[in-house]
């Protein structure tokens, strides 16, 4: 409790602080460093794996990996890239070694976790068609256009975790954004998705 | 090309994992399995602790034997030979440069013909 008003009182903390607090056993600074880089490991998952499912599970073996050898992450400033690179690496050991559930189906939990059926109904078709365009991508392309359009992340900081350069990220996205417009259709904008 | 590209991001926020209700729950599961700090260090961290040590030692090692090669730079060079020896002169040219009388052509020749067939 007290660390966490200790969090609560010093803003947001950065990951570095996180992380210091994390290995001395603070349990809420571990909760908050998972809540802040779980979108992006997700994404990075979901782009090697391809599945939701998948990507939940490499997520949850990469952050445990990572907890682990926590005081092996010597830049903690860059802790984001050092995840990553642990979330890739156990997303590629999965589709290496023929370990992944694939077509799993939604679970109950999401099914029934809202009020609205029929906008659940909606929401759940949006994500298996998006899902499934995603399919048609390079691993690359879907890595950089959803750590950009879900996650917000820089091109710049995109060429550092994958390993080009800015003009590559760029080209990427470009390709990955007009193949799912391709499949999905137009109005996959944001603007149109919240009309 | 930036201006042919399309602007407006693909809207993703379907597959977001946060917005899932069962996102608490994963990370729950993950902070209550995580076992922060547990992992042995890997053999490399385990080696590069030792780099700065090592580096230090090395340069001491340097330093220390560095000495007695400074005192032996400092004594005086060995006598018993001439500067010409030294330098490597051709000994026949050194006596045409001690004579009084100018060199001929046949003279630098033999001087050097003299010098090349003991290269040989």
């Amino acid at each position: 409790m007290a660390a966490c008003l200790v969090l609560v009182a010093t803003g947001t903390p950065s990951d570095t602080d996180l992380i210091s607090r994390a290995l001395r056993g603070h349990a809420t600074a571990l909760d908050l460093l998972v809540r802040r880089h779980y979108r992006a490991a997700y994404s990075i998952a979901l782009a090697h794996t391809g599945s939701r499912a998948d990507a939940e599970d490499a997520c949850h073996d990469a952050f445990l990996r990572a907890a682990e050898r926590l005081a092996e992450c010597r830049d903690r400033g860059r802790f984001a890239f050092w995840l990553g690179s642990i979330v890739r690496n156990r997303a590629r050991n999965m589709v290496t070694r023929g370990i992944l559930r694939r077509a799993e189906t939604l679970e109950p939990q999401m099914a029934t976790a809202r009020d609205n059926p029929a906008k659940d109904a909606e929401v759940a078709e949006l994500r298996d068609r998006l899902e499934s365009a995603l399919g048609v991508l390079s691993p690359t392309q879907r890595e950089v256009v959803l750590l950009h359009d879900m996650d917000g992340w820089t091109h710049s900081d995109i060429a550092a975790t994958i390993g080009t350069s800015e003009g590559m990220s760029r080209q990427h996205l470009f390709n990955a954004r007009r193949r799912l417009r391709e499949v999905l259709g137009p109005n996959t904008s944001k603007e149109h998705a919240h009309e | 090309m930036n201006e042919n590209l399309p602007a407006d991001p693909i809207d993703l926020s379907s597959l977001d994992p946060t917005r899932d209700p069962a996102f608490e729950d994963r990370v729950s599961a993950i902070v209550r399995s995580a076992r922060v700090g547990s992992s042995p260090p890997a053999v490399v961290d385990y080696l590069s602790r030792w780099t700065r040590p090592a580096i230090a030692a090395a340069a001491a090692i340097a330093l220390l034997s560095a000495i007695p090669l400074l005192r032996e730079s400092r004594q005086p060079p060995p006598r018993g030979g001439t500067t010409a020896e030294i330098l490597g002169v051709p000994p026949g040219l050194v006596a045409i440069a001690r004579s009084d009388r100018a060199p001929g052509v046949t003279d630098l020749a033999e001087a050097l013909d003299v010098e090349a067939t003991h290269g040989r």
